[in-house]
């Protein structure tokens, strides 16, 4: 009954890999000129499982025409994976073409995006888990999401991450550890699991709910059994939600109503004044940058409305 | 187009091994998790859970083959390996570790007729029930040991298609004419143990 020896028998039948490379499909490959066309007939072919389909662009859905009122052209797109668009509006039609040609040469775009992104929200995700493979699985499923996302391996070393930022506001010496800039450390939302060695995760919830600067972040729960009290001692300890393993991605879209809850808490705590710089026919690129986010979503909303977290960048040259 | 059709029989493969019980949909799960910014995810997640599973399951002979045996430890490790099948979708192996859990905990059934009762903690234990706890622990762990194999031969097929993939593309983007007389790359996955049968 020898088990050991790896047979190949009745694996199935590998034919010799393809001898020609696979099709390029570039979207770069189509014309600006016909400028009056109802939609653009680019599309961005999303990669597939094992990802044969080589991504074209970071850009999707390039829309333009331009407007009857200012003769203004009119460039709108959108980013592939982050739910953002992007305005571009130009006087004149050559600036305008030219601007197109380098758009998808030069990627001008993500220029934009990143300026538009520094300062648009980022939610930071701490997963704490002792198993690097669910370590591993929650990441990619945040960062799927367009989380940033921190893992650790234990209950302490989270504490040690999120207490670094607690010690840092009451006295001002830098962190041996991690860096000193803590404004961009700022952690939106703890995902732990139940069972780990030392601190479980109902510890570490505990010890977040007693801390009066970690309180407020959300903290979810996740276990790979089904034990009815320990869930509900969970939820009554405080935490927002309680998944059961495997950890799926319409879970993580359920995590959204409590990240933007969190943030719309904290915006009405510190309220900076919204930036607002228009400079029309001028040579020099501004960044007009205008929330469309409603702060009001219910929590039993699991799939927040596209409409309500565009991130217009609108730019005029 | 040769490329297309490997996949689709990936795609098959992967889809038996769901029928037959060896892998669920949460394999699918995984895969969905790979995208061209990852193209290596999924061998990644396959070659961390065969190293991790190769751990545990030295370290549970290790504490079930002892004199005493602490079916804490051993509760524990079965939990683990418990939690990396459930993650990565190895349904067989899974169930096999809920059957060594159980016989850990003493509830396995000893014959036709008989109470599940749980002998770990009782005090007046007879050395029959203790060696036939042992004895239900040890086949529990030489089934999931089997299952282990099973699944790794299953899973090298995977792993091999999907490195292939990946090497070609990082090696020839954009090259026409292009032939493919070199050998796919092999990845050897970590040795496997031997199986002792009672």
């Amino acid at each position: 009954m020898g088990m050991g020896s790896k047979s190949w028998g009745n694996q199935m039948k590998l034919p010799p890999l393809c001898t020609t490379p696979p099709a390029q499909d570039m979207v770069s490959a189509h014309d600006f000129t016909p400028v009056k066309r109802s939609r653009a007939d680019v599309t961005v072919s999303l990669p597939d499982i094992d990802g044969t389909h080589s991504p074209p662009s970071l850009w999707a859905n390039p829309f333009c025409f331009q407007s009857k009122p200012f003769h203004l052209w009119v460039l709108l797109f959108s980013h592939r994976t982050q739910q953002q668009f992007n305005l571009v509006l130009c006087s004149s039609a050559p600036l305008f073409f030219l601007l197109l040609c380098s758009f998808f040469f030069i990627d001008l775009g993500s220029c934009i995006t990143a300026m538009g992104m520094a300062t648009e929200a980022q939610f930071h995700v701490l997963a704490v888990d002792d198993s690097i493979i669910d370590r591993k699985l929650i990441e990619r499923l945040l960062k799927t999401s367009s989380y940033q996302v921190t893992t650790v391996d234990s209950g302490s070393k989270a504490l040690e991450f999120l207490g670094l930022q607690d010690d840092d506001q009451r006295n001002p010496s830098p962190p041996s550890v991690y860096p000193s800039h803590h404004q961009e450390m700022e952690v939106n939302l703890i995902i732990t699991d139940y069972c780990m060695p030392g601190m479980t995760g109902y510890d570490l919830l505990k010890k977040i709910k007693e801390s009066s600067s970690l309180k407020d972040i959300p903290v979810v729960i996740m276990s790979s059994e089904n034990v009815p009290s320990r869930i509900n001692r969970c939820l009554e300890e405080g935490a927002e939600e309680f998944f059961l393993k495997p950890v799926q991605l319409s879970d993580v879209n359920r995590l959204r109503p409590h990240l933007l809850k969190g943030k719309s808490k904290e915006k009405q705590q510190e309220q900076p004044p919204q930036q607002q710089a228009l400079q029309n026919q001028s040579q020099e690129p501004t960044n007009n940058k205008r929330k469309a986010m409603e702060e009001s979503l219910s929590p039993e909303r699991t799939r927040p409305r596209y409409s309500d977290l565009i991130n217009n960048n609108i730019l005029f040259i | 187009m040769a490329l297309a059709a490997l996949k689709a029989q990936l795609k098959g493969f992967v889809q038996s091994l769901i029928d037959e019980g060896i892998l669920d949909r949460q394999f699918y799960q995984v895969q969905a998790l790979q995208d061209t910014n990852n193209p290596r995810f999924v061998v990644e997640v396959i070659t961390m859970f065969f190293n991790g599973s190769r751990v545990t399951l030295i370290e549970l002979t290790k504490y079930l083959d002892q004199h005493s045996v602490n079916y804490g430890k051993v509760n524990d490790y079965v939990h683990q390996l418990k939690g990396s099948c459930l993650s990565i979708g190895a349904h067989r192996m899974k169930l096999a570790c809920l059957d060594l859990r159980h016989a850990c905990d003493g509830n396995h059934k000893e014959g036709q007729g008989q109470e599940m009762r749980s002998i770990q903690w009782s005090l007046s234990a007879s050395i029959e029930d203790l060696l036939g706890l042992i004895k239900w622990c040890l086949l529990a762990l030489n089934r999931i040991k089997h299952e282990y194999y099973h699944l790794q031969s299953k899973l090298e097929t995977v792993v091999q298609v999907s490195v292939g993939h990946i090497w070609r593309r990082e090696s020839f983007p954009m090259r026409p004419g292009n032939n493919g007389s070199r050998a796919s790359v092999i990845l050897h996955l970590p040795p496997g143990l031997s199986i002792e049968f009672l």
